[in-house]
């Protein structure tokens, strides 16, 4: 009851925000005086046929103009008779028409694609495609936005050729693993400016202009942070002389689990339990016992009057929600008139997890303004600010969601939630104490809640100078964050009920254990960034054109975080910290800062011949005085064969438009050198807060003992090492057909690595001396693959779709590895790092190979090969045939060799290895005809390897619930009482207390992942503007599915196939059904 | 705008030259060597993380720490599966070479004599100076006593490219022991510049402590040379093993180090309440004034804190489902307390005629028991020490009656039926955990299988917080003694029992052989009053054994003393018939037999301890063999001086 007061209240809130967000972005609108007499009058609307407002109508080589009405409609007084005009408007491409003696034209603006004229961002700048000589790929607003991710990452993947990735979890707000050519983590750049993965994956979407992402050499121009790549991104301006254009975008989507393998329920559980216990011989009880209990279960008995209950309880299907609600709105406002561009918007989005009480929202608020004061003076500020809640129950340990996703699993499905079926009493689970999911919610667990306030406000400046050609650009950014954690972890009790006292007696409390905790963190995030940059831009004569850069940049962060907990909580029902004996307190703080000096040069000859060169003089706060400054060059070429004279005049002109070679080289740093190379470790000193001990504080005056922080000596200065340096070449070919309706672009690159830190191996301490030896610049390594898109752009009549493909292979390779010494050939190619791919070389790889599976018995008993280790005495029919690669008669580690791709998921630690598959792809494709419209984008995965473990493995136990696959579809007897009945089979072996099919790291458990899936279809439906008495100048409604369907290689496990854990418990990604519309007017 | 560009260039310049500053940040974490010590707190803050860093193999800091005091013969872990099946040690345990510590001392050392500031005043920097050696010389003792001759490092080693230089080869361990001796005798004055009742920082008292200890370890090698020898545990180098012939000099500096103590008269045995028992248990709780602790880890229960109440406490007063009852002392060590009147150290037998040894998971029994009408009978006249180290049944804790029943035992025409709960979740259970209406399990146990409760029929009383509310996540405050005078008896009373056997019967112009009896009859009287004490003649060196096994009970001595006697591998023989090495445990059964004079009486099993081993080697015997007199040495590339450790 409360719960829907709540929820109205919620509802009611939400549609007064609403309100008011359009009340607030109409009223910004200025209007626009339309003066002019008629001489040519006319229609523009876009490909859809939808009439386009705003759009600037220009007489060419006069100021004459005028803009079109909300209809879509222009009049135009000529100056001249048959003038020349020039249509123009953002995201389509200028269209010229020569007036001959109409006065009514009708206009259909062509979309923006991929045209040489094209605006891409690059490095402090922009260029138009056709002179770009650097791989870069760049995706527009339209193209990004066709997502239900609540994530930057997630709406870009399959999209963009060279970007790679994998969504590990599917928790609301959390977002994919995105690489750049699997180098790592990239550095992001948003309008100019430095920002963290966690600022780009939570921009609005719809406030995207575009995303360019910078592949190869050219991200030198980024400096020592650019070593793994740069993205780009560029947000939504308003146009100048644009008449103000709203657009709403609103959807509400249902999600639910893509995959999870199937739990076993009570029967099935206790049937196959009894089977691994009797092929074990560990059976506990009689055959007649179990096999009375077993038909209990098989028919779920249950007598409330003796509490006899067999029913068991399903609570995957009890707990995870398989519509969970999922809510976006973004109103947006552009506006501008001859002086001043504008850009409103305001979106909030809210996602709920499969699981009660856990949500996801955000609020983005964004404003982009720009003015000239003069002629020659531009200014811009530009306001980016959300605020971001992930508010779940208080569960214990630090991510909120682990305990759950092990209860999911861990959970038998013979216990019920409720002892008595009581609502009021939690049953407590034997052997799964604070496990119970029934007291997964607010209620029971408390409340988690972290909230980012963020705000960056960006103040831009760019002056014409008197120098023909020369512009001087300013920007200067302040960005502040505050994350506020509330943690409220309460404690629940557990009880088991005594029929015959009729009592419930507690058996778990968790205040009792000491297991509460109010938690207060407050983070707080300081980022300063200035450039200054001089542009020259000039052409001499017709062809020559040449541009310059230099400029400087700072960076500097500030962090501060301070943590106070108390544990026990001294009083569960004030949600407010105070004093108390169980307080604690923790506080830290760093400060980063960066300086660089920058300069680029380019030339080209009429976009034929393009050479740009540049670099980036680097200042880093890591190391010490004297050490701190690098160097890192790019230089880029292209030649656009296209515009040969030979090829121009060739009868091939006509089907090839354009044709392009590239070819780059760049040097970067990266000063991250993580654990080898610690914060400050140039510096001597003590370590403050490292140990402690309750001593007097001067034995010579007092005996009363007092907690004394201890500080460690830090290690002796590393002054030895640097930055790793970085250079990428790369090999480009763009083509474009037939006007550039078909156009393709293939990248093939290397990126070698030098002075990866590691222990030069030689230099040993003994360990008297309390040294260990330095970290130095010693290995490398390298990234070798290709990337390439190809798309096909045309319209049959009015029936106009497109499809693309795009995909990225990149695998690591490690180069030098410092020191290795081998005793032999072979142990050389069991242990050797040095020049080979990382995948083998980090070892989780290394497998049986599985050849078949045992029939009978028989064939075990004559089976020349040990395949146990214990004489095969262990084996029995159904279980797997490992090859004897040495054919020393016995399956041992020298049996294994390298069968996986990637990097395999490391089965205990999830942090290692979960590398990014090696091939990643994109399939793009859709149309529109008549208003209606579909597209669907693919994302495709492939090269990667999963390795099961734990239950995935094993199968069944009594400890935990487990997965059907491998615990009922197993090689068992007829009579799975009676061992010497025979043997009927099944996919996965016998189960038993131990099974030596599951011993090692073998194939016919681990599975190379390979798939395919549909992260996105969209269908819409324009409703003519009649039907919208055209008071709206666009109402499109559509359905958008995401995760709809996946083809993949783990079929046998059924769990998705970007997951990481071994057991199988991660949170999958979501399947999400939507309807939403977009409005503009 | 001639102007604008001038602007812009001086900003330019100004950026340039700022840039070096605007480059330089902080480290919020770290002080600057001179900072550290140019006050007091600075200093205390380096010498808090050197004590924190002393190891103490059983401080009550950690969990680990609580399971070391359950892998020898004095208890079995009782706490969770892992522990439960726990295998035995190896010559890797307690193998220690905490280099980097000395290190880190040796450069306080360094500092505090170049380094300290004008605002410390010079009493203050010499003590801080002499506790920072003593540190030193306690990580030498424990490295010693352990690995055996160390490279004696007491310089700083400096960061250098040619590092096969900072090599040296290992010292002898005689060497070893008169670095200790000799430093500690340095620093014995300046340390008295401490008041007399610090016991949390060295002290005068603590460096004689110490040196009273090693010199005894150092004497006692030296003294059972030969048996050392025949055992083959000595390098021709000294790096392992003591000559013979210097036994005396280490056994006299123990017997130096002894009286010297005694001279600073400010300690004595805790002796302050009459019940006996209570009086000893108290000795390890009561911090208040408690003339016995010489030198101990404090916790305050709030912010320096330990968990070892928690994981100690009796099942029934326990404060969280996964704490509580987590060792369980043996029989093995209840049967060495003695008889206050006979002095004899009688094993339990509850059967009636010989001792039997039964298996845990048995139902049915034919032999007959002794038959008490109370579960304390068999505990009766006793060494108080039992009682005051151990529950048993029968004892209270924290004024409650402790319930320690294994089962029922149904009787039966030819002997009994036992009667127990599958589970000790469902001790309380109406169903599964009563038999015709009678409860068959207390809640204390012992049970065969649960986890969280006794296995033996006993549970821990020494160290155990009396005060309630001490059982909850960090919040015992009892210290952790590192050195007590008791000890100090007892390290004496042996050294000068040595002598007397190697013919210097006159140590400063007393009798050795009495100073050993003396010394001995403290404890024994302070233990069991003075009936208790021992006549000249039941002065052995088993009863010294004996003595210090159950004093020291739970005081990591057990695991030191049985190596430096050279017995160890004797008496921790991984052999299954050998009883000292197979643990034991005493279940009370309370007899079911309606209409019969025994229903509602008691019996014991001696039991077989199945908890150290595997599956399917469960009761294993503790195997100490050669190779752990001296834990594993590490072979380091770096050094190429280094040698193995004997028999490794």
């Amino acid at each position: 009851m409360n719960q829907a007061n709540n929820s109205n209240a919620k509802g009611r809130k939400k549609v007064k925000l609403l309100l008011m967000m359009f009340v607030l972005l109409t009223s910004l609108s200025p209007t626009f005086a339309n003066k002019l007499s008629s001489t040519i009058q006319g229609l523009v609307t876009d490909p859809q046929n939808v009439p386009l407002a705003g759009v600037t109508i220009m007489e060419k080589g006069t100021s004459n103009g005028c803009i079109t009405d909300v209809n879509g409609l222009f009049n135009l007084k000529a100056s001249v008779s048959n003038p020349k005009i020039v249509f123009s408007f953002l995201g389509y491409v200028r269209h010229e028409v020569q007036i001959a003696q109409e006065t009514y034209i009708k206009v259909v603006m062509e979309d923006e694609s991929k045209d040489l004229d094209d605006v891409v961002v690059v490095g402090y700048g922009t260029r138009r495609k056709g002179g770009i000589s650097a791989s870069v790929s760049s995706i527009n607003s339209k193209d990004l936005s066709r997502s239900t991710s609540t994530t930057t990452a997630g709406a870009l993947v399959g999209k963009v050729a060279g970007i790679t990735n994998r969504q590990k979890s599917g928790t609301p707000g959390s977002s994919s693993n995105l690489q750049i050519r699997n180098f790592g983590t990239p550095l992001y750049v948003i309008d100019g400016v430095i920002e963290d993965a966690g600022n780009f994956n939570n921009i609005d979407i719809n406030d995207i202009d575009n995303i360019s992402v910078l592949k190869d050499g050219a991200a030198a121009i980024y400096g020592v942070k650019a070593a793994n790549g740069v993205i780009l991104v560029t947000t939504k301006t308003g146009g100048l002389n644009q008449k103000p254009q709203v657009n709403v975008n609103a959807y509400t989507g249902w999600q639910q689990w893509t995959k999870y393998p199937e739990l076993l329920n009570a029967y099935q559980w206790e049937y196959a339990n009894y089977m691994k216990e009797v092929n074990s011989g560990t059976l506990g009880v009689t055959k007649e016992f179990a096999q009375a209990e077993l038909e209990k279960w098989k028919t779920g008995l249950y007598d409330a009057t003796t509490g006899e209950d067999y029913r068991g309880y399903n609570w995957k299907d009890a707990y995870v929600s398989k519509a969970a609600p999922q809510k976006y709105i973004n109103a947006s406002v552009s506006v501008g008139n001859e002086r001043t561009t504008a850009y409103f918007s305001l979106s909030h989005v809210d996602q709920d997890a499969v699981f009660k009480d856990y949500n996801f929202n955000r609020t983005n608020f964004q404003s982009n303004v720009s003015t000239k004061i003069n002629d020659n003076l531009k200014v811009g500020f530009q306001t980016m600010a959300r605020i971001e809640t992930r508010q779940n129950p208080g569960l214990p340990g630090t991510d909120d969601y682990a305990l759950i996703k092990t209860s999911l699993l861990g959970l038998q499905p013979i216990y019920r939630p409720y002892a008595n079926e009581n609502p009021l009493y939690l049953n407590y689970i034997q052997g799964n104490d604070a496990r119970n999911m029934a007291a997964f919610d607010t209620e029971h667990a408390g409340t988690f809640k972290s909230v980012w306030r963020t705000l960056q406000n960006t103040f831009n400046l760019d002056y014409k100078t008197p120098v023909k050609g020369l512009t001087a650009k300013g920007l200067f950014s302040y960005y502040y964050a505050n994350n506020a954690v509330d943690n409220n972890e309460q404690g629940w009790k557990e009880y088991t009920y005594n029929r015959t006292s009729d009592t419930y007696d507690v058996k778990y409390d968790k205040a009792a254990s000491g297991e509460t905790f109010l938690v207060r963190t407050k983070e707080a995030i300081q980022d300063m960034t200035g450039t200054f940059t001089l542009n020259y831009d000039t052409k001499i004569g017709e062809n020559h054109h040449i541009t310059g850069l230099a400029g400087f940049e700072f960076y500097d962060r500030q962090y501060n975080s301070l943590t106070i907990q108390q544990n026990p909580v001294e009083n569960p029902f004030i949600d407010l910290m105070s004093t108390n004996e169980n307080n604690s307190v923790n506080e830290a703080k760093f400060e980063n800062s960066t300086a660089s000096f920058i300069f680029r040069g380019g030339y080209d000859y009429k976009q034929k011949y393009i050479l740009d060169f540049g670099g980036r003089y680097d200042g880093s706060w890591k190391f010490p005085k004297g050490k701190r400054w690098g160097f890192f060059p790019t230089v880029s070429a292209a030649w656009r064969i296209s515009d040969e004279n030979f090829l121009k005049n060739s009868s091939v002109s006509t089907w090839l438009t354009n044709l392009k070679l590239r070819a780059s080289y760049g040097e970067m740093g990266d000063d991250n050198l993580g654990g080898a190379y610690p914060d400050f470790a140039f510096q001597s000193g003590y370590n403050y807060g490292s140990g402690s001990a309750s001593i007097p504080t001067d034995p010579t005056q007092s005996s009363d003992n007092k907690l004394v922080v201890g500080s460690k000596l830090k290690d002796p200065p590393t002054t030895g090492i640097s930055w790793m340096t970085t250079s990428i070449t790369n090999i480009g070919l763009e083509v474009g057909f037939l006007n550039n309706r078909l156009s393709a672009e293939v990248d093939a690159f290397k990126r070698l690595r030098n002075g990866i830190p590691a222990m030069p191996n030689d230099v040993v301490f003994p360990l008297e001396s309390g040294l260990l030896t330095k970290n130095e610049n010693l290995n490398s390594d390298e990234h070798m693959g290709i990337d390439g898109m190809i798309k096909w752009n045309d319209h049959i009549g009015d029936f106009r779709y497109f499809v693309g493909v795009n995909a990225t292979f990149s695998r690591q390779r490690n180069s030098k590895v410092y020191g290795e010494l081998f005793f032999n050939a072979l142990d050389k190619y069991y242990n050797s790092t040095s020049d080979r791919w990382t995948n083998v070389s980090s070892g989780q790889v290394w497998m049986w190979q599985s050849v078949g599976t045992f029939k009978t018995q028989e064939q075990i008993d004559n089976y020349p090969v040990n395949v146990d280790g214990q004489n095969n005495t262990t084996l029995s029919p159904g279980d797997v045939i490992f090859k004897d690669l040495n054919g020393d008669g016995i399956i041992d580690n020298s049996d294994k060799r390298p069968l996986g791709y990637a990097s395999v998921d490391w089965p205990w630690d999830s942090s290692k290895g979960n590398k990014n598959p090696l091939l990643s792809t994109g399939l793009n494709f859709g149309f529109d005809w008549k208003g209606i419209d579909f597209a669907a984008d693919f994302a495709g995965g492939f090269l990667n390897t999963f390795v099961p473990d734990w239950y995935m493995k094993w199968g069944v136990s009594r400890s935990s619930n487990s997965y059907v696959y491998n615990s009922l579809d197993v090689w068992h007897h007829e009579d799975i009482f009676d061992p010497q009945s025979p043997w009927i089979e099944g996919k996965f072996p016998a189960l038993r207390a131990s099974n030596p099919s599951t011993r090692g790291e073998n194939n016919y458990y681990s599975k190379n992942v390979n798939y395919v899936r549909l992260r996105n279809l969209v269908l819409g439906y324009t409703i003519p503007k009649k039907l919208t008495f055209n008071r709206i100048q666009k109402f499109r409604v559509y359905f958008e599915g995401t995760n709809l369907f996946c083809w993949d290689t783990l079929k046998d496990y059924n769990i998705d196939p970007e997951t990481s854990t071994v057991n199988g418990t991660d949170y999958p990604q979501s399947r999400v059904y939507s309807i939403g519309v977009n409005l503009t007017f | 705008m001639k102007k604008i560009t001038y602007l812009l260039l001086t900003f330019c310049l100004t950026f340039f030259y700022g840039c070096d500053e605007w480059l330089t940040q902080e480290d919020s974490t770290a002080m600057s060597t001179v900072q550290t010590y140019s006050s007091i707190s600075g200093i205390n803050s380096v010498a808090a993380n050197i004590y924190s860093r002393l190891r103490y193999e059983q401080d009550f800091s950690t969990d680990g720490d609580s399971y070391d005091l359950t892998s020898w013969d004095e208890a079995i872990n009782s706490s969770a599966y892992w522990a439960l099946g726990a295998t035995n040690k190896n010559q890797n345990y307690r193998s220690y070479y905490d280099y980097g510590l000395i290190r880190d001392i040796n450069q306080h050392i360094e500092c505090l004599k170049t380094e300290v500031g004008p605002n410390v005043p010079a009493d203050s920097k010499k003590y801080f100076q002499a506790e920072a050696r003593y540190m030193r010389a306690y990580v030498y003792f424990t490295l010693v006593s352990r690995m055996g001759g160390v490279p004696i490092i007491d310089e700083v080693t400096q960061y250098t490219n040619t590092p096969l230089d900072l090599a040296k080869p290992r010292n002898m361990e005689s060497e070893v022991y008169d670095y200790i001796a000799n430093e500690l005798d340095s620093v014995t004055g300046d340390l008295s510049l401490a008041i007399s009742t610090v016991k949390t920082r060295a002290t005068k008292g603590t460096a004689l402590a110490l040196k009273c200890r090693a010199m005894l370890y150092a004497g006692t090698i030296a003294y059972n040379h030969d048996k050392r020898a025949a055992k083959g545990l000595i390098l021709p180098s000294g790096a392992t093993g003591i000559d013979k012939n210097k036994a005396n000099d280490y056994l006299i500096k123990c017997l130096d180090a002894y009286t010297a103590l005694q001279n600073m008269g400010i300690y004595s045995l805790y002796e302050k309440k009459s019940d006996l028992a209570s009086n000893y248990a108290d000795l390890f709780t009561d911090k208040d004034n408690n003339p016995e602790i010489i030198f101990c880890k404090d916790y305050d229960g709030n912010k320096f804190t330990n968990s070892f109440t928690m994981r100690a406490i009796c099942r029934s007063m326990k404060s969280a489902l996964k704490t509580g009852a987590q060792i369980s002392p043996v029989l093995n060590l209840a049967d060495c307390y003695e008889n206050v009147n006979s002095h004899v150290a009688e094993p339990f037998n509850p059967y009636v005629g010989e001792n039997h040894i039964e298996a845990m998971g048995t139902a049915t029994s034919t032999y007959t028991y002794q038959i008490f009408d109370n579960q304390n009978d068999i505990f009766e006249g006793r060494d108080p020490r039992l009682s005051g180290t151990i529950l048993h049944p029968g004892s209270t804790f924290r004024s409650n009656a402790l319930d320690f029943q294994a089962g029922l035992a149904v009787k039966t025409a030819s002997g009994y039926t036992f009667k127990s709960v599958p589970n000790m979740d469902n001790v309380d259970d109406l169903t599964l955990g009563y038999y015709l209406g009678m409860k068959m399990t207390g809640n204390e146990g012992p049970h065969i299988e649960s986890y969280y409760v006794s296995h033996s029929g006993f549970l821990l009383r020494k160290f155990v917080d009396t005060k309630s509310g001490s059982e909850a996540v960090g919040a015992s405050t009892v210290p952790y003694i590192v050195f007590r005078y008791g000890e100090v008896l007892l390290n004496a009373a042996e050294a000068a029992f040595y002598l007397n056997e190697d013919g210097i019967t006159v140590y400063k112009g007393s009798q050795t052989r009495q100073i050993a009896l003396t010394n001995i009859n403290k404890i024994r009287k302070r233990a069991g009053g003075d009936a208790f004490k021992i006549t000249d003649s039941e002065l052995t060196m088993d009863r010294i054994i004996n003595e210090r096994r159950t004093e020291l009970a739970f005081e990591d001595h057990r695991y030191n003393d049985l190596k430096r006697w050279s017995i160890a591998n004797e008496i921790w023989a991984n052999d299954v018939n050998n009883e000292n090495a197979v643990m034991y445990g005493l279940w009370p059964y309370k007899i079911y037999a309606p209409g019969d004079v025994s229903d509602g009486k008691w019996i014991y099993r001696k039991v077989k301890l199945e908890h150290r081993g595997s599956e399917s080697n469960k009761g294993m015997p503790i195997n100490f063999d050669l190779k752990m007199y001296y834990a594993t040495y590490p072979m380091n590339q770096g050094n190429p001086y280094v040698e193995k450790n004997p028999n490794q």
